[in-house]
């Protein structure tokens, strides 16, 4: 074979490998720019799911164990008629106006337990379903009301 | 233990109702059923013992008087009900209160429910709203518990994650009231469960990571008014406090000792955790053990476990007040076991040691700095929140103890999850996280046995008058030792992790051991098998469970 077309098939398996892998992971790390997403959120249920979801808030923020370790989390509550239903967003992923996460229980080191599916329609402006095994499909829409997590 | 004389009546009505109604006639002592499940003890069990504050009485001994289930009989121990505590509960570090026939358990989300004793039936809940984005700075882990209620005069005192003090109806489950204890946008937050005595809450907050300033305060049971108010540390920026620092919080509920009208409390690690330099001096009062005038808050003396602390060594567990006879002479003393890995023996009186401090875990540490060395306990180690047993009967405490040590390393940055921890703490790689289980004497300050653990111990301990110690692992192994001497007498597999340790209680003269399950916060959430919180009853012929592995110690 000659160089050039080594070249190019390595070229092929690399390019393809990493189309793999991001397909595979559902999309490029985080949620896109930060200012497009961090902060407190109002929720608005659109359907409650099985639970009967009836309301809920939504925190997203900089998560930062150790110096060089940042990465984007949520921490999710909804309100059903007799609980406080608290989850955690981890391993945040975006392709186009598409935003993902997995739903871990307990804390942001505990067992994953569904997922969150949805769009970005506008920066702050997210409409979203999120799927646990407990709560069913829910579909929120969310708005931000403050860019700091903490305020 | 001690119960309001007009709440005994109201017990006793409705067991008589109950029995009445299942055709079991009066006895007192729960009847047939009882006398045939639970041996020949039946016939002198009281009809309704119970576990009405957080250590089951004002000494916070964790100790049940009764002798029902005993170590002769320990082997017949089966589970009698279990309760699952709603959608996506993974963790449990409440302790449970039993009043009458209801058990009242709060869950790691603020919800509280009235549970019926004899059937696990949840007859109320109460969801609170609740802010939890305050979360973000609990260790950067998103981890929010809630460690129980308090009552008094047929009302429930729960704190809320986001600084509130409520009281809902101990009958209804209806919020009567509720007060703010703190602002949460200093970065406090609420894990402990309050004390309640004589018309008054007790209350702290958490939050020594994020440089919050420690506080106890009092609050007026009926109004739920601020009483009064005593700061553990000085203010950011007065005194040995750099701006943005603190700490001194408090985890667990105070204990009150109507005798000398005295509060008790230990308090968490100064803030910025690893950078001393900052904050010179001994750095009171944290990492200590205060008496305050319960009237007034007043410090009346305070014994300083760990002066100027470095690798976040709190003073959390709840002290343990007992009366032993030492060298000839009797002694009101106080228990506390500190993340340092040491037991503190102190006199109730001075805060004066009894004994030198005794170890239960392995201790080595150094000062941490800017290059990494391993510090043994780690922050996560020691005796974290775990509450103590006392049995008057053995003159021992029981110490639940963390093996664990961890790599610290000074930064002298802020990072998001925690504002004042200034550094890094790491597990080393391949370490086998570990725990001990230890009696020691009161009276002697010395080790009477120790268990090496196949985990962590992170839920306490409780103790009873058959001569039992119970306590629960993370691997969800309910164990029953001989208090006397350690002998591993019963195993139950419960699935799920232990955060708490197991009340005791009776109803129709039927004696109940009550455990809470689903995992510890910091050292299960990693670690976390099956999903879900739940609330499991044992009795004596009751269903048999799988028992764990043998113990080596």
């Amino acid at each position: 074979m000659k160089r050039p077309s080594v070249i190019l098939l390595l070229l092929a398996l690399i390019l393809s490998a990493v189309f793999a892998a991001s397909a595979s992971a559902g999309g490029k790390e985080g949620w896109g720019r930060y200012g497009s997403f961090i902060g407190r959120y109002h929720v608005k249920v659109l359907s409650g799911g099985s639970a009967g979801v009836r309301g809920g808030e939504l925190t997203m923020f900089i998560q930062e164990e150790f110096p060089g370790s940042e990465e984007p989390a949520g921490i999710l509550k909804l309100r059903t008629k007799r609980n406080n239903d608290v989850v955690y967003l981890k391993e945040l992923k975006h392709r186009g106006r598409a935003r993902t996460a997995l739903v871990k229980g307990g804390s942001f080191l505990g067992p994953t337990i569904g997922r969150f599916s949805g769009k970005m329609r506008r920066p702050g402006r997210i409409v979203a379903n999120v799927s646990t095994r407990s709560l069913g499909t829910v579909e929120l829409a969310f708005t931000r009301y403050s860019r700091k997590p903490t305020q | 233990m001690r119960l309001k004389a007009p709440f005994l009546a109201l017990a006793a009505l409705a067991v008589t109702i109950v029995l009445a109604a299942c055709g079991g006639g009066s006895s007192s002592d729960g009847g047939s059923t009882a006398a045939t499940a639970n041996g020949p003890n039946a016939a002198s069990a009281p009809s309704i013992e119970d576990w009405p504050v957080f250590g089951r009485d004002r000494d916070n001994t964790r100790f049940a008087t009764q002798d029902e289930i005993n170590t002769g009989n320990v082997g017949e121990l089966g589970e009698a009900w279990s309760t699952g505590l709603g959608p996506d509960q993974y963790l449990m570090e409440s302790f449970p209160l039993v009043i009458g026939e209801n058990v009242y358990v709060t869950t790691s989300t603020d919800e509280v429910m009235q549970i019926n004793g004899k059937t696990g039936h949840i007859n109320w809940t109460y969801a609170p709203e609740v802010d939890f984005s305050q979360s973000t700075g609990v260790g950067g882990y998103g981890i929010t518990v809630n460690r129980g209620v308090a009552a008094e005069d047929g009302k429930l005192f729960l704190l809320t994650f986001d600084n509130n003090l409520q009281a809902i109806s101990q009958r209804t489950g209806e919020r009567l009231w509720s007060s703010q204890v703190e602002d949460p946008a200093t970065g406090a937050y609420e894990s402990m469960a309050p004390t309640a005595y004589d018309g008054k809450v007790y209350v702290g907050v958490s939050g020594s990571e994020d440089g919050v300033r420690g506080k106890i305060a009092a609050y007026d049971a009926k109004t739920g008014k601020e009483l009064w108010t005593f700061y553990t540390v000085p203010k950011a920026g007065t005194k040995w406090v750099p701006e943005g620092g603190g700490g001194g919080t408090i985890y667990m509920p105070p204990t009150v000792d109507p005798a000398t009208n005295t509060v008790y409390v230990g308090t968490g690690n100064p803030a910025p955790v690893l950078v001393g330099a900052k904050r010179p001096g001994r750095n009171l009062y944290t990492d200590s053990i205060l008496a305050l005038d319960a009237g007034t808050g007043k410090l009346k003396w305070f014994h300083q476990e760990q002066a100027h602390d470095l690798w976040d060594y709190d003073a959390e567990s709840p002290v343990v007040l007992f009366n032993a006879e030492i060298n000839g002479e009797m002694k009101r003393g106080v228990a506390e076991a500190g993340k340092n890995g040491l037991l503190f023996l102190l006199d109730a009186k001075t805060g004066e040691d009894l004994f030198p401090p005794v170890g239960f875990v392995k201790r080595d540490h150094t000062p941490p700095t800017t290059k990494p060395t391993l510090e043994c306990p780690g922050p996560v180690g020691g005796s974290q929140y775990s509450p103590l047993a006392y049995s008057p009967e053995t003159q021992a405490v029981y110490i639940s103890g963390i093996e664990l040590c961890m790599y610290l390393r000074v930064t002298y940055e802020n990072h998001n999850g925690e504002k004042q921890f200034a550094g890094d703490r790491v597990v080393p790689k391949d370490t086998e996280k570990s725990g001990t289980f230890t009696a020691v004497g009161v009276n002697t300050g010395k080790v009477i046995w120790k268990h090496d653990m196949p985990t962590p111990m992170d839920g306490g301990a409780t103790a009873s008058a058959g001569g039992l110690v119970f306590t629960g692992d993370q691997q969800g192994i309910l164990y029953a030792f001989d208090a006397a001497n350690g002998e591993d007498l019963w195993q139950a597999d419960l699935k799920l992790a232990f955060g708490t340790a197991p009340v005791i209680y009776s109803i129709g003269g039927t004696q109940y051991v009550l455990a809470t399950v689903g995992g510890a916060a910091l050292t299960a959430s990693e670690e976390l098998g099956e999903i879900g919180a739940r609330v499991i009853a044992f009795k004596l012929g009751g269903k048999k469970l799988p028992t764990g592995p043998e113990l080596k110690g």
